[in-house]
């Protein structure tokens, strides 16, 4: 049985397209499965992606097993929040970060959310689509 | 708040100006005598927004902007990024081309992990490992300046290929046979120090568990005992014979280790590939045409085996002429987060010990 049949079969709710598994709830359930059965072991959760597309932020969970030396993304489109995966994968806690700064995004769960790039007094997510360059309100360009 | 021996807790600011972090990483690290209770690695102070740029700049004027991504290993974003532009838009590349790009790669991974080990040495107080690696990374340098017209960001792959074929395949003959003894001398110097030997044996200990929990790749994975190795995966490399190495013990000595071997590796892959370009007759191109890109709507991972570990170019595309999204995964970056972990309980002496074995650089943290 392939991967995305068997999480096909315990989370009948995903959809499944050719480069990534979207979910739109369960995303920590999924992940801690993914991780934690034996037969698949996906150990590294490389990074985080986020996409803003205007009406809603997409966020990509690209994971490798090195037991299988596969690859799998697990996909979940969100407003403005979602559940933080540092108690599944410590490595997760500088992307949320960068994604709570860059866009915006709170991770609930995730107690130390910091800006991790830039100043903690700016204002604004940068790489949100809608995000206004040279804002008058920060002090250099007034 | 009183810590051991009754002295007050103390903190520390280490960088962001320290010249041991290669960069600017500000540590700020809670001291209870000299033993370090935790530290905070504050990021950002390189922060370009290179992810921004992409999205306001077409696919050719964003080409030159992703060997800032990493100054000293260029070449490996470059192919990151053409990879995923080849991939979105079914361009083929020759065989010949592909062969430069490993020759090129590789011989950009030596040459990244000898100022690592010139400047790791360096850290622990050894001075003269850093004339020694910095003689031979000069003449890496050089041919890449004589091929790519830049010593450190090169813009020389490009979509479908690389920009000409004039690469002066005898002077890396010459690089390379000079290198594969060189390494010897290295280890000479090195291996067997006990000065060394007691900086780093089990110092910075990362067991498979963590290391793998922290997300880190690449050399230091390998170090820790976890096969792991993208070149694996890699069609380029299909061709290609070599080892990859490994040590168990994870800690500052097997990542040592792990990179001096990865020094000989190279040598044997840019071997092969030499073996390949003087048998076959390469094409005489001057001045390469970017095919035209139509840049259907997808998304693309390119990845490749970078010497700081896993790097992956994520590019989404939505059918114009700019990316809408580029998004980088670098290894440096969760090698600083590991800091946060590895570092608890250590002395402050280590702390630089560690912090150099990871082999971070920080453009590539905050890009």
């Amino acid at each position: 049985m392939n991967i995305q049949e068997m999480i096909k079969n315990k989370f009948p709710n995903v959809i499944i397209f050719s480069e990534k598994i979207e979910t739109n709830n369960q995303l920590v359930e999924i992940l801690d499965y993914l991780k934690h059965t034996p037969e698949l072991s996906f150990d590294i959760l490389l990074s985080i992606i986020a996409i803003d597309y205007s009406e809603y932020i997409e966020l990509i969970y690209p994971l490798v097993s090195t037991y299988l030396n596969e690859r799998i993304n697990i996909s979940i489109k969100i407003n403005s929040e979602v559940h933080s995966v540092i108690g599944i994968y410590s490595s997760a806690y500088f992307d949320e970060c960068e994604i709570y700064d860059l866009f915006g995004v709170n991770f609930i769960g995730n107690n130390n959310l910091k800006r991790l790039f830039m100043p903690s007094t700016w204002i604004g997510h940068p790489l949100r689509k809608n995000y206004e360059l040279k804002d008058e309100r920060l002090s250099w360009n007034g | 708040m009183k810590g051991y021996l009754g002295m007050d807790k103390m903190c520390l600011n280490l960088g962001p100006q320290h010249p041991s972090t290669h960069g600017v990483l500000r540590l700020i690290l809670e001291l209870d005598g000299e033993k370090v209770l935790s530290a905070e690695p504050d990021v950002g102070y390189l922060h370009r927004g290179l992810e921004k740029m992409a999205e306001s700049k077409n696919y050719i004027q964003y080409l030159p902007m992703v060997d800032r991504v990493d100054y000293l290993s260029g070449f490996f974003y470059s192919y990151a990024f053409c990879n995923a532009v080849e991939i979105l838009n079914h361009i083929q590349v020759p065989e010949y081309a592909n062969y430069i790009r490993v020759m090129l790669l590789e011989l950009n991974r030596i040459a990244s992990h000898l100022l690592w080990l010139g400047t790791y040495l360096l850290d622990l107080g050894a001075i003269s490992p850093m004339f020694y690696t910095f003689r031979e990374r000069e003449d890496i340098v050089t041919y890449f300046e004589k091929v790519t017209g830049q010593r450190l960001m090169y813009n020389y792959f490009t979509f479908g290929g690389v920009r000409h074929t004039d690469i002066y395949l005898n002077e890396v003959k010459n690089i390379v046979e000079k290198i594969y003894f060189k390494v010897d001398e290295y280890e000479s110097l090195i291996t067997d120090n006990p000065i060394f030997i007691s900086r780093t044996k089990d110092i910075g200990v990362i067991s498979k568990k963590k290391a793998l929990d922290w997300g880190l790749t690449g050399p230091n994975l390998r170090a820790s005992g976890i096969l792991q190795d993208y070149r694996m995966n890699t069609p380029m490399y299909d061709d290609i014979e070599y080892d990859i190495v490994m040590s168990s013990e994870g800690d500052c000595y097997s990542r040592y280790i792990v990179r001096i071997y990865e020094i000989r590796e190279s040598v044997s892959i840019i071997n092969q590939c030499l073996e390949y370009l003087t048998t076959i007759e390469l094409p005489n191109i001057e001045c390469s045409r970017v095919p035209i890109l139509n840049n259907p709507v997808g998304e693309i991972y390119s990845f490749v085996e970078a010497p700081r570990g896993l790097t992956m170019c994520y590019l989404n595309s939505v059918g114009e002429d700019t990316p809408y999204r580029v998004k980088w995964r670098t290894g440096s970056f969760y090698s600083t987060q590991i800091l946060k972990e590895v570092l608890k309980g250590v002395n402050l002496s280590d702390v630089m010990a560690i912090y150099g074995s990871l082999d971070v650089v920080l453009p590539e943290v905050d890009r």
